[in-house]
């Protein structure tokens, strides 16, 4: 579904799906911290700690 | 333990032991079970019916890849916390080098029969040119949705794809199985890329994605869905490196649907993955399956904070 379909659908559709109805209730969160999670992040690939080298 | 193996496969390169650079960068990665992206070819290898012991070369050669595109991409993104600030621009490049052909390097093991080597050596060489031009792809703008999923889908999914094949190699797969699952790979890799995009673009401080917004999913949704806060949320992305411009862009993100289309996407991208692994013909599934539960279990978490209780997948 493209995004202009997506969006549609999410703000017209009067009997949304289940999942659909979450993703209506995700649209009030506040705080984006909520959404990204510390312990297990979204989209986490394995890499390095963050910071400079040192050398 | 099978991460400090790995870790000594590579170190075992004279090069290597010898540039304090390179073991700098390899001790300071950190490893987690099931998510980290070199943990694929051991789960692919198990799967076929292989051994972790014998995935451990391809495993080696996953981590150095991703060392590798690390460092660059950090360079095409101008990441603040990037390496190459404080090795220099050469320098970082130059190691991305080292780290590309230590990757072949660590495939060499003696144990891998010449003809499956080969074949290692050709998919890992594949992988490196595809994502080089996925990451060419990517360092301009794009200008539509069609254009930002042609960038990801030659990005991201030619690691994740190589990293499932040369496991599958590693452990006697036959090419058609090795095929399958590196379509599964990439299947995971658009997975993982999305929800990249969407940590990166909720991240404080700005997250790098804000200096090439439209490559960024949830971003390019804001901009481009028709909602009342658009105008404004195009000036507030202009200025993110402000912290109340951040945090009023982010906000936007949620509010205007950009956050839960990303999530709609991940549910798809993960019901791919599960069919084509659902089809694939396998000593033992359970491998592949845990590793797709566990990288989607944070969206599992998500969706269940929004009252969406039903499980993602129908494997376990």
């Amino acid at each position: 579904m493209s995004i202009q379909d997506f969006h549609s659908r999410l703000t017209t559709t009067d009997e949304p799906s289940a999942l659909m109805s979450a993703l209506l209730q995700l649209t009030a969160v506040e705080d984006p911290a909520a959404v990204t999670g510390d312990d297990e992040p979204l989209g986490y690939w394995g890499v390095w700690t963050t910071g400079l080298a040192t050398q | 333990l099978r991460f400090d193996h790995l870790k000594s496969l590579v170190r075992a390169l004279p090069q290597v032991a010898a540039w304090p650079q390179m073991l700098e960068l390899i001790e300071r990665s950190v490893h987690r079970d099931q998510r980290s992206v070199w943990e694929l070819p051991v789960a692919a290898c198990r799967a076929v019916g292989g051994t972790s012991e014998a995935a451990l070369a391809g495993a080696a050669a996953v981590f150095c890849s991703l060392l590798s595109i690390h460092l660059v991409d950090d360079m095409l993104d101008d990441d603040p916390q990037g390496d190459f600030h404080a090795l220099g621009g050469g320098p970082a490049a130059n190691l991305a080098l080292a780290f590309q052909a230590a990757a072949h390097g660590v495939l060499d093991a003696p144990a891998v029969p010449p003809a499956v080597r080969a074949e290692l050596h050709a998919c890992l060489g594949r992988m490196a040119l595809a994502t080089a031009y996925g990451q060419h792809l990517d360092s301009r703008e794009v200008a539509s949705e069609e254009e930002y999923w042609l960038v990801v889908g030659n990005k991201t999914p030619p690691l994740f794809g190589a990293a499932l094949k040369l496991g599958a190699l590693l452990g006697g797969a036959p090419p058609a199985r090795a095929l399958e699952l590196e379509r599964l790979g990439c299947a995971l890799g658009k997975f993982v890329q999305v929800g990249d995009d969407l940590s990166d673009a909720l991240c404080t401080p700005a997250g790098a994605d804000w200096r090439r917004p439209s490559n960024n999913l949830p971003i390019l949704y804001a901009m481009l869905a028709e909602h009342p806060a658009r105008a404004e949320f195009q000036a507030l992305a202009a200025a993110t490196d402000q912290p109340q411009s951040l945090a009023a862009a982010q906000k936007v993100l949620l509010q205007c649907g950009g956050v839960s289309y990303c999530a709609w996407k991940m549910v798809e991208l993960a019901h791919e993955a599960q069919d084509i692994l659902a089809g694939a013909a396998l000593a033992d599934r359970q491998p592949l399956s845990q590793l797709l539960t566990a990288h989607v279990r944070p969206l599992t978490r998500l969706l269940a904070s929004v009252g969406f209780k039903e499980p993602l997948l129908a494997i376990s």
